[in-house]
This record gives structure tokens, sequence and C-alpha cells, in this order.
């Protein structure tokens, strides 16, 4: 129905709306209808768990702090502690449905077609990725030539931060040779082998929600 | 038509690596280049290659193809006519997939859809890969990489082929296998140029081979070829009697990726001594060094003074054990060389043997003199090596495993450096591992020779030169 673009302002456009917004209804209605599209889509229990455990500390965190030393009366504070929370919930699972069967590559292709992103930054992001399990090798081999030299280098030592960025400009500059050799030019055209359209049904879909969005927010006491 | 260097002069802050070179690949040329590892090999293939003075370096003189300038070509032109592939396998591709990368690069020439497929699918052919399209680079082996790399550049339609030391991390049969497709596609026209420190395999195939010296090229006489096959030439270390070991191997299994590189019945490292590990490129001594300085996992038993080395705590373990890492800046902890200086004459294991006044000798002995305020970033690739070698001699921990400690050294500095290590080694009784292709230089202060061939390793008197 949509694309990856279209999921992604629709999020966008979410995300705003309820960040402007103090419904408990609308946001609970929200992460029902996130958590039952993941549940259709057959979305592993596990990776629903882990969602849940990030959730919760932030999700009772705003709450209670709302609750307990917001300015109004208790009622008040109830109910903007309650907005709060599940202001948290609301983001995490409209992440989760945003990125449920979606690669970053998907992602960052549809956005480089319909939105005119900049290749040089796509395929930047997608190298960096590619980069990550390097770098936890990395920041062990630096630990462990610190300790040859009788130093420890702990986390918050900037020596490790230094020593990672190095390789990380090297790695960088490795991988930019690389793109030039295969053909990559900055700013020159090149041909599309996948296309990710923007179906009408998906603005169809978004402006049906968003108007669902207003009628929930007209209706709704809480 | 072809591949012309034209009085090329290639600079890195102010120091020429390739002076006032004249040079010729035409298609159908397969063509070998020797040198020690630094003596300037990469520079060279990244400016024939177009990729420098764009990454790096001062370029004076023109690279042409057909009259054309490479270095002034849009990426995506060159790329039809001339590819680079990169020593380190890892490097090289920018997506994580087999078709997602070819995908890429034939994007970069606007091609459609329907020939994207078909180029993808003659490419994988060719180099006998068809069943890895849908492959993810992590589960590749070096030698898997390297035909990939190669099946890309044949996609991309490149008639000149540069290939820089792409057997570094290639299994023996890998390798065999690619020479023999680098043999194919020179007699289908490609002009091939590749550069390796070690000839094995290549003199029935190549056409013609140079040498990488004081900063040019020297043709060599085919006639004189079998002087650089070292396979014939060795020389007989004298036995030396039992020694106690340093660390014990029994029944140790080393993986590199999916691939098993060590299987080791039982061996000891002798301590004391300094033993020379050499091997075929790809063999996996870089993991086998790993795992000995605990940067790598292992299973069997592989133990230093009795205990398991996977149980040793890091911090008591590097107290002991130290490692010169193969690339020299892995091992700069501070930015400045007296910095660095200062650090290890602090922390060393061996205060008393290292004076003001010895450090100073060898500082001088070394040409690091009058430097202490330079970053050690901006050092030349053999002042960092020294430099390098220096601090971890100044360390001086118990055992020193040294990977590549020669690499891109002038003559003299490769005398100075072997002093050095043999001195300390001697004065202190340090334990030494050396692993280095340049065995001619090391064999002359080496006490022992462990030779490493097909996953197992074995005392040997005798070392290839």
């Amino acid at each position: 129905m949509m694309n990856a673009t279209q999921r992604l302002v629709l999020a966008v456009l979410i995300s705003l709306e309820i960040s402007l917004t103090k419904s408990v209804t609308l946001n609970l209605i929200l992460v029902a209808g996130a958590l039952s599209i993941l549940l259709v889509r057959r979305q592993s229990l596990k990776r629903l768990c882990l969602y849940l455990a990030v959730a919760i500390i932030p999700v009772l965190g705003s709450f209670w702090s709302f609750y307990l030393y917001g300015s109004g009366t208790a009622a008040e504070n109830l109910h903007f502690g309650m907005v709060m929370g599940s202001r948290v919930l609301v983001f995490i699972f409209i992440g989760a449905w945003l990125t449920l069967g979606m690669t970053p590559y998907v992602l960052l292709a549809s956005l480089r077609q319909n939105l005119k992103m900049s290749a040089t930054f796509t395929y930047g992001i997608l190298g960096a990725l590619n980069f990550l399990p390097r770098f936890r090798q990395a920041f062990t081999a630096i630990q462990a030539a610190g300790m040859m030299r009788g130093e420890v280098l702990r986390w918050w030592q900037p020596t490790l931060y230094f020593k990672s960025l190095v390789h990380a400009i090297k790695w960088s500059k490795n991988l930019a040779m690389a793109m030039t050799s295969h053909g990559f030019q900055e700013g020159a055209n090149r041909s599309a082998y996948r296309t990710y359209p923007m179906p009408v049904s998906g603005w169809v879909v978004m402006a049906a929600m968003m108007a669902g969005i207003q009628v929930v927010l007209f209706l709704a006491r809480y | 038509m072809a591949l012309d260097a034209k009085k090329l002069t290639v600079a890195y802050r102010q120091s020429p690596i390739i002076e006032d070179l004249d040079f010729t690949l035409n298609p159908s040329d397969l063509t070998l280049l020797m040198g020690p590892s630094g003596s300037g090999k990469s520079t060279l293939l990244k400016t024939l290659a177009g990729l420098y003075p764009q990454y790096g370096g001062q370029v004076s003189g023109a690279v042409e193809i057909a009259g054309t300038d490479v270095s002034t070509m849009p990426a995506h032109d060159r790329a039809r006519q001339i590819a680079l592939l990169f020593q380190n396998p890892d490097d090289q591709f920018a997506m994580p997939t087999v078709r997602e990368e070819f995908i890429f690069a034939l994007e970069n020439l606007e091609l459609n859809p329907a020939e994207i497929d078909e180029r993808i699918n003659k490419a994988l052919a060719k180099v006998g890969l068809s069943d890895f399209i849908d492959r993810a680079f992590v589960t590749l082996s070096g030698g898997e990489l390297q035909k990939v790399a190669l099946a890309e550049v044949l996609a991309l339609g490149a008639k000149y082929l540069l290939l820089d030391e792409p057997f570094a991390a290639v299994d023996s049969q890998s390798r065999a296998e690619l020479q023999v497709l680098l043999q194919q596609l020179s007699q289908e026209g490609y002009g091939i140029l590749v550069s390796d420190h070690d000839p094995a395999g290549y003199f029935d195939k190549i056409k013609s081979f140079y040498q990488v010296k004081n900063t040019n090229l020297y043709q060599v006489n085919r006639q004189e070829w079998q002087q650089y096959d070292y396979q014939g030439q060795i020389k007989v270390l004298a036995e030396v009697g039992d020694a106690d070991a340093a660390f014990d191997m029994n029944n140790l299994r080393v993986q590199n990726g999916d691939r098993l590189v060590l299987n080791q019945d039982i061996l000891k490292v002798s301590r004391g001594l300094i033993t020379l590990l050499t091997g075929p490129n790809g063999v996996g001594k870089s993991s086998v060094l790993k795992t000995l300085a605990k940067l790598h996992g292992y299973e069997g038993s592989l133990t230093y003074r009795d205990q398991e080395v996977s149980a040793w705590k890091k911090r008591e373990y590097y107290h002991e054990i130290g490692l010169v890492f193969q690339n020299a800046a892995d091992q700069f902890i501070n930015i400045t060389v007296q910095e660095e200086l200062d650090q290890v004459q602090k922390s060393s294991h061996q205060k008393r043997y290292w004076s003001d006044d010895r450090l100073d000798q060898w500082v001088t002995a070394l040409h690091l003199n009058g430097l202490g305020d330079r970053s050690v970033y901006t050092l030349s690739g053999g002042q960092q090596k020294k430099l390098q070698l220096l601090l971890m001699m100044v360390m001086a921990p118990t055992v020193l495993f040294l990977d590549e400690p020669l690499a891109g050294l002038d003559e003299q500095s490769v005398g100075v450096a072997l002093d050095l290590i043999q001195s300390c080694q001697k004065a202190l009784q340090l334990t030494i591992l050396v692993v280095s292709h340049q065995t001619r230089d090391l064999v002359e202060i080496v006490d022992q020779h462990l030779r490493y061939e097909n996953t197992t390793i074995a005392n040997q008197v005798e070392v290839n030169l």
C-alpha cells in the first residue's frame, strides 16, 4: 500500500501530531493499532518483548516525573503523566511499525528516489552500517594496544575515541576510493535497477489516517 | 591503445615515492610488479588507477589511456577502462551482498535493469561463482571475495586490471586458481598488472616482470627470473638445544571466518629465543599471531606459562606480552613522538636497561631524532614502523610478537632495526616470535624457524629465502 518513503512521512506526521496534542485516548489507539499490525504481520514475539523492555523505563520514568512533580492539580498531573508515558510508547511502536520488514537499504534507496536525497549521503550511511562489526574489533585492539603499553583505556577516555576516529577516517577513505574505482561520481547521473514508486493508495491511506486522528481528537475527552 | 605513465612522480609530504617513471601496460600484458612492502607499489597502482591525486599524494607527469589523462576522467568513464583490486578485500565493497554491490556499480554506468542482470550473470560465471549472487560478503572467504571483486570490475567493462597484492588474505589453492584466471583474461586481451611480494606461481604465466626499487621500476630480463624464484634458495639454521616452552599448543584450532586456518597437534614456542614463523600468503599467520596475542578466539588448548591463554586476565596477560602490529599506527596511543617516547620510558618493564642515554642512542640510530614535536600520524610509513618497534622494545615485555616489523624500511634501517631487536633480546632474555616475508634479512638474527603450511606448523631448520 505505502512505500518506504510514505511510511516514513506518515510516521513523522503522527509523531508531530502526538507531540502537539494531549490525548491519552489517541495515543492508546495508535499503540493498539501499531501493535495489531505487528501481530498480524507476524512480528516475532521475542522482538515484541524487546520493544516492551526498551519502552518500560522511559514510559514509567516520564509518567512518574510528570505525575509526582507536575505543577497542576492531582488530576491534571495524572493526565499529563499518562499523556507523556503513552507518548513514549507511541514513538516506540510507530518506530517498530516503520522498520517492520524494511531494510535500511530499501528505506535509503526510496528516500533517494522519491525525495531526491543525495546518493553520496545514501551510500555513505550504508557503508557506515557495514563498518559496525569491524568497529567492535577495532575497539578491542585499541584497548589491547593500550594495555601492552601499561595503560588501561576506559570507555570514558578520549584516547579511545581519538583512535577509533583514526580508524573510521581510514576506512571511510578506503571505501570512498573503492566507490570511485567502481564508477561512482558525486552528482553524476545513475540509473535505477529497482524503482520505488509512491502509490496513490499510500497517500489515500495516509490522508485517511490523519483524518481519523482528527476525529479521535475531536471526540476524545481524555 | 595502452595504459601509459609518462614522467610520473608521486610524492607524500614532499618525499617522492615514485619518481620520473615511464611505464606502459599493453592489452594482453600480464605483468608482475615485485618489491618489499612499503616500497610504493600501492601508491603506484592507485595513481595508475586515477585515484591519486584525488585521494592523496602529489602527482606530476601523466597517466593516459589513448591520450586521455585518467585522473581527469569522470569516475564512470574511468571505470569502463581501468580497475583496481584492493589489497584488503573487506575494503572494496560498499554494499552488504554480492547482488547489491554489482547493482550499485552498474547503476553508476547508467545501465538499464536488463543489461545489469546480464552483466552480473556473465561476470560471475566467468569467475565460477554464479551461485554466489545472493551471498552476503561476511560469509565469503578471502579468495571468494577477491574473485567477486574481479568479477565486479569485469562487469564494469574495464580493460586494464590493476591488482594490489590481491592474494594477501587468500589461501594457496584460491591463489593458484586466481592466477590461472588472470592468465586467461590476459589471453583474452585484458592488460593486467599485479603487485605481489611473493613470486610463487607467476613465472610460467607472466609476460614481463618489474622490480620496484629506489622510487622507480626496473624490468627484469627473463633469464634472471629464476633468481627471484626463491623456492630453491634456502639457509639452514643451527640446531638449538632443548629450550623451555613459553607457549604450548595442544590440538589447537583457529578459524578465520568460516575457514579453519590452524589445526595444530602439539607444538611449543621456545622461551628466550627469536623464532621466525613463515608460510605462504593467506595461510593464517596473522590469525595465529592474533590468537597468541589474545585478540582472536580459538578451540583446543593454548597455554602460556602453563595457564590457558583464554583464562588469563587481559591486564595481566598484556603485562607479559606485547604485539608489534602490522599497521604501525595501531600501536600509538599519544600524539607526538616525544609523548610516545616519554610514555614508554615511564612504563617500561626494564627501566634500568632503558637509560636516557641508551634511548637517545637508538633514537639517533633510527634517524628519529629531531622529530619530537611531530605528530606520530604525520610521520612517513618507514618512520612509523621504526618508532613503533622502538616503543615496544623499550616496553620490553617478556614476550614480543612482531608482525612484519621490517615492512617499508630501507636497507640501512633494516640493519638498525635488526640490531635493535637482537641486542634487546640478548640483553633482556626476551622471547620473540616474528612473522615476516623479509626472511633473507631476518634469518641473520633468528634462532629457530617454524614453517606454517596447510593448517599446521612444524619446526624446520631450513628457511626459504
